[in-house]
Formats: C-alpha cells, sequence, structure tokens
C-alpha cells in the first residue's frame, strides 16, 4: 500500500477529470515544440504518451509537472502531483536515506513509511544507506520514481519511469501502477515505445507538437 | 528537525565529502605558507597602507605570506562553494517544487558559507601564526574570515553562469590573481590608484596588513568586504528564488 486509500469509484458513472490540458504551446527560440496539445485524463486512468524522440513529450511532461511554462494554453488538476524526470535528479553525495529524509520533509510527511515501502517493493531497500554516486542506473531510477511516488500524489507524471529496470523489477512497476489505478489515482506515463500500449486505458500519440488519441486499447 | 535543520545538516555532510577541497585545505594552504614565508625576501621596504594614508616598513617575506595566504583562502572557499552550488542546482529546484522551503534550502547554504569561511580562515591563520606574530592576531583573522566569505558567496554566483567544474575552478583562480596581485604592497607600494579600492578583497589585505604591522584597529576597509559579501549573496539568492520557482496549474474543481 501507498498510502490511505480512497472511496472506490463509482462504476454507475464517469470518474471524474482530475487533469486537463488546453491547447498548450511552448516553444523554444524559433522552434515550436508544442503547438497546441489538449487532452483530458480521469481519475483511475493510466494514460500513455507515446512518440518519437524530439517529438516534445517530456517538455510536455515538464509543462504539466510546473517545470516549465508553457507558451500559452491552461494546465488544471485536482490534488497533488508526482512527477518523476526521465533523467533521475538527486544530489550525489547522500545517501537513498538522506533523500527520503528530504522529501518526507518537502512533502510533509510524518513518517517515511510510505517510501520505504516502496523502496523495499522496488528491491532496493539494500542501498538505503548507500551514497547516489555509486548506484547503478537501475537503481537511481527507482530512487527516482519512489520520489515521485512516496506522498501518494492524485497525479502521477511520469517520464519514461522503468529506462535501466531489470525484468522483475518492470514487472513490479507496472504492478504498482495498476494499484494506482485502482485507488483511483491518475497515472501519465511517457515512452518512446509502443509495447507496454495493452497495459494502458488511453494512448495518444504526440507528432509535429499536437497529440493524436488512438483508440482505446483492448485490454483483454 | 525542522526544514531548514535537515537542510543545513545535509549540506554540511556532502561539503564534508569534497576530497579535492580538502586536499586542497590540508596541503595547499599549509604549502603555500611556507613557500612565502621560507623563500621570499625578508628584506624590509616601506609601502603606504592606503586605508590609513600612514607609511609602514614590513619583511617582503610576510607581505607575501599575508598576500599568498588570502589567495589560497579565497581560491578553497570560492572552489567548494561553486561545487555545492553547481552539485544541487537540478535538485534544488526538484526539492522546492515538491514543497521544500526555498528560503530553509538558502539558509542551509548560508550556513555552510559561514561554516566553510570559518573553518578555513581559522585554519589558516593558525598557519601563518606559526611563522609570524603578528600585532592584532585576532584582527588578521577576522581580515581573513573577510575574504572567505566573500569567494565563497562568488562561487554561488558563478555556480549560476558557468556548468563545468573545470569552467569554474579556473574563473576563480583568474579572479583572484587579478584581485590581489595590482593591490599587493610589493607590487604597489603606494597604492595610489582609487580602483585598487573596488577590488573584492581589497577589505581583507588592508586589515591583514594593519593586523600585522600596526596597532590601530582600522575596521572601515572591513566595508568593502561587506559591500562585496552583501551584493554577492543578494544576486546568489535572487538568483536562487528565481531558478527554483514552479509554475502552479489551475485547481480543477473535485467532481461529486
Amino acid at each position: 500500500m501507498l498510502g490511505p486509500g480512497r472511496p472506490g469509484a463509482d462504476v454507475s458513472r464517469q470518474p471524474a477529470v482530475a487533469l486537463r490540458v488546453e491547447a498548450v504551446r511552448k516553444g523554444f527560440g524559433s522552434r515550436q515544440v508544442l503547438r497546441g496539445v489538449s487532452f483530458e485524463a480521469r481519475a483511475g486512468q493510466l494514460l500513455g504518451i507515446v512518440g518519437e524522440n524530439g517529438a516534445g513529450k517530456t517538455t510536455l511532461l515538464r509543462v504539466l509537472s510546473g517545470d516549465l511554462r508553457p507558451d500559452g494554453g491552461r494546465v488544471a488538476l485536482v490534488g497533488t502531483r508526482g512527477y518523476c524526470p526521465q533523467h533521475p535528479v538527486l544530489d550525489e553525495e547522500l545517501t537513498v536515506r538522506q533523500h527520503l529524509r528530504l522529501f518526507q520533509v518537502a512533502y510533509r510527511l510524518p513518517s517515511p513509511g510510505s517510501a520505504l515501502r516502496l523502496i523495499e517493493r522496488l528491491s532496493a531497500a539494500d542501498y538505503l544507506d548507500a551514497q547516489v554516486k555509486v548506484l547503478s542506473g537501475g537503481t537511481l531510477q527507482k530512487l527516482n520514481l519512489v520520489l515521485a511516488l512516496m506522498h501518494d500524489p492524485d497525479v502521477v507524471l511520469l517520464d519514461e519511469p522503468y529506462q535501466g529496470f531489470d525484468w522483475e523489477t518492470y514487472l513490479r512497476f507496472w504492478d504498482l501502477a495498476q494499484e494506482l489505478k485502482d485507488r483511483g489515482r491518475t497515472v501519465i506515463i511517457i515512452s518512446h515505445l509502443a509495447h507496454d500500449t495493452e497495459r494502458l486505458d488511453v494512448l495518444h500519440h504526440l507528432r509535429d507538437g499536437l497529440l493524436e488519441t488512438s483508440p482505446p486499447t483492448d485490454t483483454t | 528537525m525542522s526544514a531548514y535543520l535537515v537542510a543545513s545538516r545535509y549540506a554540511l555532510l556532502a561539503m564534508a565529502k569534497n576530497r579535492l577541497a580538502a586536499v586542497l585545505l590540508i596541503v595547499f594552504i599549509p604549502l603555500w605558507i611556507t613557500v612565502a614565508k621560507t623563500l621570499t625576501t625578508p628584506k624590509t621596504f616601506p609601502f603606504r597602507l592606503r586605508a590609513t594614508g600612514t607609511w609602514l616598513r614590513a619583511g617582503g617575506d610576510e607581505i607575501t605570506m599575508i598576500s599568498g595566504s588570502l589567495n589560497a583562502v579565497s581560491l578553497l572557499v570560492g572552489f567548494l562553494m561553486f561545487s555545492a552550488a553547481r552539485r544541487t542546482r537540478a535538485f534544488d529546484r526538484r526539492l522546492t517544487a515538491a514543497g521544500y522551503p526555498a528560503t530553509a534550502l538558502m539558509g542551509a547554504k548560508l550556513t555552510t558559507l559561514a561554516v566553510a569561511s570559518v573553518l578555513v580562515s581559522a585554519y589558516a591563520t593558525a598557519w601563518m601564526l606559526l611563522f609570524w606574530s603578528p600585532l592584532q592576531p585576532v584582527l588578521l583573522g577576522v581580515a581573513v574570515l573577510a575574504v572567505c566569505l566573500v569567494y565563497g558567496a562568488m562561487g554561488m554566483c558563478l555556480a549560476l553562469f558557468l556548468r563545468g567544474e573545470v569552467e569554474g575552478l579556473v574563473t576563480i583562480i583568474m579572479t583572484s590573481i587579478i584581485d590581489l596581485a595590482p593591490q599587493s604592497p610589493v607590487a604597489s607600494t603606494t597604492a595610489d590608484k582609487p580602483l585598487v579600492e573596488f577590488l573584492p578583497s581589497y577589505g581583507s589585505l588592508q586589515t591583514s596588513l594593519a593586523a600585522g604591522f600596526t596597532r590601530g584597529v582600522t575596521l572601515s576597509p572591513l566595508l568593502h568586504s561587506a559591500a562585496w559579501l552583501t551584493g554577492m549573496i543578494t544576486t546568489a539568492l535572487v538568483a536562487f528564488a528565481l531558478h527554483t520557482r514552479v509554475h502552479r496549474p489551475s485547481r480543477l474543481r473535485r467532481e461529486g
């Protein structure tokens, strides 16, 4: 468990919109990366955004996370958000446990319990007192992910979250994502690969700075 | 434990792990002081202390040692603070976006600057006192502390513009040389160019010379150091606040 559960979704009606993106534009110099991206994500939805390298996926997620200000358009969401950047953003001189402590303060959590449980689930408990600079790429990514999830946010923004994971951890990641979805959280996952698409509820393709929605995938 | 205490504790722990800075502190500072004191001429010659306008006599070895010590501590604290600010640049942004109070992180940075400056200046002053008996050793310590603070804050500012560790180190070395060389009494006995008063280490060098060779307490040059320190810290903190700004989304009303 990541944290306290919420009342289950009422299946008789459409879950509430948790994230609304309206005509978001972002450019760098003369290059327009996002040219009016709009979409909605609902509570309990796993939404994927795929696109080729350089399509603007990371720029879109940085706008959604508040890291970048859009040139135009609007982002609105319910509750809290958790952001897992594409490349681990950590302090190489600190240990894993020290990172958890800092983010416990940042998220104002009374205890590090949820973070420790996530670390345990991702098989990284042996590295709690290791300095980040000696960790492998996969373990860095586990910590990067835990820092985004430990406060049990309403909207989870994940930028290629499983890069560097071994197969077991990759499967555990999807179990975690499914758990978040079951508890009514909204999970946005960015990937340049399309082979996970059967696990998603909604799939968008980012192409030329615009989103193209795929028909809902068959989740049999 | 408050956000400030947690951030300060970890910032100090991380700084203590900077091995290059530790080696420079333990080896470089005593080496510089020893070389300056033993290899340069002890012959005395007159120079004018610009801060008071009085003419003094001092040995070339002592003047070189003072100037060399200020140079060494500036490089060390400047590099230490540059290195720390550069390392945590992206991480600080992530932490504040997650909700960590920016003021606590700023407080931790200033604490690190103060602790590093006190430790390095006390160590360098102690080494100087092994070779030499200045007339006012406490004032000498204050002068060394002032240059540590100014260059430490300068290191924090440089981390805003320079990305690589080598770029930062070279810039700090060049700045310190350009700063100290023209105002050394060995190079300029009359110190008659008013522009020297605008150099970052002017306050520390004048105060060190006054501490070494006079009995009068001359604090006015330290106002120059205070001005530099205030300017550098303000720039670094404003830039930090701008860098860690998060663009908050609109709130979506929870639907029933």
